[in-house]
């Protein structure tokens, strides 16, 4: 926040009637209210630039609503006459869903945590020696002899788990657009 | 208007009475359609957008949660929709930048804009203002939102609310003194 003699010497035309705006509109803080208060009763170009605000002001004040057609609200009511007020979407959400992709997430992590504490090398005392990069290497290869089989495994589950979460949310959305 | 009787009419229109709703757009037409116009410019597509914004309002009532007014969250549908209508129309908005927003000055158009009140005179100049600009300055000054839920419908923080709705009123004034000089002069 600017003192006022600061403000006072750095202000430019657009922030004096930024800042005389916003007297006009109540939102100064009590230090920038001091400060356009003592320049309005003493500098005429502010009082001149604040006296335009206010004209500007009052023919803001003066804007007039557009008027839509006479049928407007007929139309409206005959659009939604053919719609239904769907539920909201908190009640199709599955908080358990959540939890437990939230549950999963903090596992993996503790996990983490564990094993490379576990790696750490508590014994020397000499040199601090962090083992944490060392993951264990998993084998890839698209052969199976090669590759290891849990991996293998692992992807299936994954794979029939997508299926069946993407079944169950298609039904779902089948259903509710029925209903 | 009142946030109140708004919440009223909603939760009647939950439990079943449909017919209820018809008091919302009565309540809510013209403001609506006024900021649909100012961002499209076009009133059979500003009719449109209200018409539809309205229709979307009541599909998802039942997620409207109360924690701002009505009003507010069905001006971020109008916004929204309108925004989207732009796009995908790629409407020529005659953006203040360009300089085209000077009218031609022929001795006709000159003298109707002096017989124009001051109403009328923002209305116009309104009219030759970038969408965003136009729309911020239509929902402070008409449909009387706060900084903090004009925020809410632009997805925007207050305080970058409030200096936006700040240079869309000076790019109005610079609107004002290019074309209606005149008509200012003899208002004043």
């Amino acid at each position: 926040m600017k003192n006022p003699n600061e403000m006072k010497q750095t202000m430019d035309a657009e922030e004096r009637d930024f800042l005389l705006w916003r007297y006009f509109h109540k939102d100064l803080t009590s230090l920038e209210l001091l400060f356009a208060e003592e320049q309005l009763a003493s500098n005429i170009e502010w009082q001149e630039a604040f006296q335009e605000i206010k004209i500007q002001e009052q023919q803001l004040q003066l804007m007039e609503t557009e008027t839509p057609s006479l049928r407007f609200t007929k139309n409206v009511m005959e659009s939604i006459e053919q719609k239904v007020i769907a539920r909201p979407a908190n009640s199709y959400v599955n908080k358990n869903i959540i939890k437990f992709i939230g549950g999963g997430f903090i596992a993996i992590v503790a996990i983490f945590l564990v094993y490379a504490i576990a790696q750490v090398n508590w014994v020397s005392n000499k040199t601090f020696n962090i083992n944490w990069f060392k993951m264990p290497t998993v084998s890839l290869h698209l052969n199976i002899n090669m590759g290891s089989g849990w991996v293998y495994g692992c992807f299936a589950i994954i794979i029939v788990c997508f299926f069946v979460l993407m079944d169950k949310f298609l039904s779902n959305k089948r259903k509710y657009k029925t209903t | 208007m009142s946030a109140e009787s708004d919440i009223l009419i909603i939760n009647e229109v939950l439990r079943g009475k449909h017919q209820a709703y018809a008091q919302l757009v009565e309540r809510y037409q013209q403001y609506v359609f006024t900021l649909a116009f100012r961002v499209v410019a076009n009133r059979e597509d500003a009719e449109e957008i209200a018409q539809d914004s309205f229709v979307k309002a009541y599909r998802y009532l039942a997620d409207f949660r109360q924690e701002s007014k009505f009003s507010t969250w069905l001006y971020t549908i109008v916004q929204r929709n309108a925004i989207s209508f732009l796009r995908k129309k790629q409407l020529d908005t005659q953006p203040i930048d360009n300089k085209e927003f000077l009218i031609q000055e022929n001795g006709n158009s000159l003298n109707t804009l002096q017989s124009k009140s001051d109403k009328q005179m923002i209305n116009e100049a309104l009219s030759l203002l970038k969408a965003d600009d136009a729309a911020i300055i239509s929902l402070f000054y008409l449909q009387e939102q706060s900084l903090e839920e004009i925020g809410q419908v632009l997805a925007i923080e207050t305080g970058a609310a409030k200096v936006r709705l700040f240079r869309a009123r000076q790019k109005l004034k610079q609107v004002i003194e290019s074309n209606f000089v005149e008509l200012k002069q003899n208002i004043h």
